[in-house]
């Protein structure tokens, strides 16, 4: 498995933000569910080798995240792109991903094809001459996501890259993840279900720091197949009985 | 030639305007030394520090606007997790960075370099000096560079610029050694100290470094998940602290006059009128001020023996050798070599000095005032006669009522008038040239 997560805990300060939180992230595209503060950030910022972890082990691609080497290798496997983030308005969009590119390790001969493949996945081949500036906030979003891609990550991270997006350029966006989670890993963090429900292979649920449900998106949806309410879906009402229980049924 | 194009570690266009604005901003501050009628090593060598003090903040600027640019936290372009971020990042971008400011800087100073070598009678570039400039100019795009990996990217330029011309204006109250830019000016006749050239080649580079590390570990405490580091930041930081108040800071005049100057002599009725070699170039203007106040002062002259540029000044000269400030970089040199002639000639200036040693306590009533007044009068009408205003020349009204009835009488009859009070008037005490008569 590429990502293998064992009894993950991370404290701040009083506040458990992950509590023993084990996990394996096979290939495809794996959603990350759950209501404001479950921890999914805190997750993804762990995997991304950038948070503290207080207790419990991490790997990505076999490297232990916790060592300098295993860190410094694991690097290289992991493209990030955070729920919120700056880009240079004045750069071209080309520049702004082959200097994405090189910052993770691409050798700078290469730079080019690397920014012009990750841009042909998220359709943004075309704009690569014109400024971030004059960029939609979907295409921005996009070239976030190109900017995470540009050195050919085996797992990517993607923290609400969905949040602020209308409603088309969601369904634009989901897109794009499916083309992106073929032969990788992608933990896609959300709070909206809709995000997930065509778009993933698996699903993971956090509920106030705990894993609450791992499996596929049909598992979920048949949690709330029995209860009775025509407004939403099996789906929607799995998720909702899942975040109501007190006990969680597990993965 | 490929690769210089490329948008990374810093984008060309960056370097460029990095560089253009240094060639611009030091040109602008070295222009005026193209103007000297001479050339002058000393001065010119000082000019490459002295220049920090607009290119110093422009570097420091641009060094934070690029670190804001590209590694703030929330830069997606490179994430606190990318790989190269670190030591990696931050030695590409400030090799790349303190590289254009270092071309655009020697550019600026190239023609003020070519003039000198090509006119210049003496003396030669100061390479201690040179280098520890040069050091201090990679500081700037360090500390900015540190400053702007701290700091987002609408602070960062503007708090550098406040900084970064704090220190130019105010570090050189502390000590020479460690300050950017220096407050006294140098000129051919000084020597700056080269030990304390030597160490600030070794401070400002050891600054530069540790500037540079501190930022590389700021960038890796974003990445580590255990451990803070931003304590290894500071800890570089206390490397040059400790250097700065070490044994090995040179404590002594980082300034001192040249030992045995090279000089050039014109003889001027009988009085040696001599300069620094370097200005050389001058000596015929200056010897020819020299010759209007020595006609003008008549037998008040016949007590000079020489007169001398300041930068030959020698303890051991006897006191028939008049030394004068020689400033040629200002358009009115010559009205300043005249005017303080005629106030030594005159007595003027022991007058002063005595007003000086009585603290400046006398009024009208005490004798100082006459003899003040009479020394003031006489030396306008010396800087008149000679063909300047002598406004600049003090002895109150009663000063310049004495100057205008000596300018209403022939001059031979002033010269027979002065001749008799000739030592009175050197010593401050002809106070009866006042009076109605």
């Amino acid at each position: 498995m590429v990502v293998e997560i064992r009894e993950l805990t991370v404290d701040y300060r009083r506040v458990r933000a992950l509590d023993q939180v084990s996990l394996t992230l096979p290939e495809g595209v794996c959603g990350l569910l759950g209501p404001n503060g479950a921890g999914k950030s805190t997750l993804l910022t762990v995997l991304a080798t950038v948070g503290r972890i207080s207790g419990g082990s991490v790997a990505v691609g076999g490297h232990d995240i916790a060592t300098v080497a295993g860190r410094r290798a694991a690097r290289r496997l992991i493209g990030w792109l955070p729920q919120r983030f700056d880009l240079a308005g004045g750069m071209r969009v080309g520049d702004a991903v082959r200097y994405a590119a090189w910052a993770n390790g691409v050798d700078p001969s290469e730079t080019r094809a690397a920014a012009r493949s990750a841009l042909e996945v998220v359709d943004l081949r075309e704009r690569e001459r014109d400024r971030v500036r004059d960029l939609s906030g979907g295409q921005r979003q996009r070239l976030g996501l190109a900017a995470s891609l540009a050195h050919s990550p085996r797992v990517v991270l993607l923290d609400e890259p969905t949040a602020g997006l209308d409603p088309e350029q969601r369904v634009r966006f989901r897109s794009y993840l499916r083309a992106v989670g073929e032969g990788r890993t992608v933990l896609f963090a959300t709070h909206l279900l809709e995000d997930v429900r065509g778009t993933c292979n698996d699903l993971v649920v956090l509920a106030g720091g705990r894993v609450g449900f791992q499996g596929a998106p049909t598992e979920l949806a048949a949690l709330g197949e029995d209860v009775d309410d025509p407004l939403e879906s099996p789906f929607e009402r799995g998720y909702r009985r899942l975040l109501a229980d007190d006990t969680p049924p597990g993965t | 030639m490929r690769a210089q194009w490329r948008p990374f570690p810093v984008p060309t266009a960056h370097l460029v305007v990095l560089a253009v604005g240094m060639w611009a901003v030091v040109t602008a501050h070295a222009t005026p030394i193209l103007g000297w009628p001479y050339a002058d090593w000393v001065a010119v060598s000082a000019e490459a520090r002295q220049s920090l003090a607009l290119a110093g903040p422009w570097a420091a600027v641009c060094g934070a606007w690029s670190a804001a640019r590209f590694t703030g936290a929330r830069n997606v372009v490179v994430t606190p997790g990318a790989a190269r971020v670190g030591g990696d990042l931050v030695t590409a971008m400030l090799l790349r960075l303190s590289t254009a400011a270092l071309l655009g800087y020697a550019a600026g100073l190239a023609p003020l370099l070519a003039m000198t070598a090509r006119e210049a009678t003496t003396g030669r570039i100061d390479l201690l000096v040179v280098a520890g400039s040069a050091v201090c100019l990679v500081c700037f795009v360090c500390g900015g560079y540190l400053v702007g990996t701290v700091l987002p990217l609408r602070a960062a330029p503007v708090t550098v610029l406040v900084v970064a011309y704090l220190v130019v204006v105010t570090a050189d109250y502390h000590s020479p050694a460690l300050a950017a830019v220096w407050t006294s000016s140098v000129a051919a006749g000084d020597v700056e100290d080269p030990g304390t050239s030597a160490f600030r080649i070794l401070f400002f580079g050891v600054l530069a470094a540790c500037l540079a590390a501190a930022a590389a570990f700021v960038q890796r405490d974003r990445t580590l998940p255990r451990a803070p580091r931003s304590w290894a930041g500071l800890a570089a930081l206390g490397v040059p602290a400790l250097l700065a108040i070490s044994p090995i800071r040179p404590e002594g005049p980082a300034i001192q006059y040249e030992a045995d100057p090279p000089r050039t002599c014109q003889d001027v009725r009988g009085v040696a009128v001599c300069v620094h070699t370097a200005r050389s170039p001058v000596l015929p203007e200056f010897a020819d001020a020299v010759g209007r106040v020595l006609e003008a002062a008549g037998p008040l002259g016949r007590q000079v023996a020489g007169v001398s540029d300041v930068h030959l000044w020698d303890d051991h000269a006897p006191p028939t050798h008049v030394v004068v400030q020689l400033h040629p970089m200002d358009s009115w040199w010559r009205t300043q070599v005249v005017e303080e002639l005629a106030v030594v000639l005159s007595g003027s200036a022991t007058c002063l000095e005595i007003g000086v040693a009585m603290g400046g306590e006398f009024d009208e009533l005490s004798p100082l005032f006459a003899h003040s007044a009479a020394s003031g009068g006489v030396a306008t009408w010396i800087a008149r006669q000679a063909g300047e205003s002598g406004e600049e020349i003090g002895g109150g009204a009663e000063g310049v009522a004495l100057a205008n009835r000596l300018g209403r009488m022939e001059v031979g009859e002033v010269h027979d008038l002065l001749a008799p009070v000739a030592e009175d008037l050197a010593a401050c005490r002809a106070g009866e040239l006042i009076g109605p008569g």
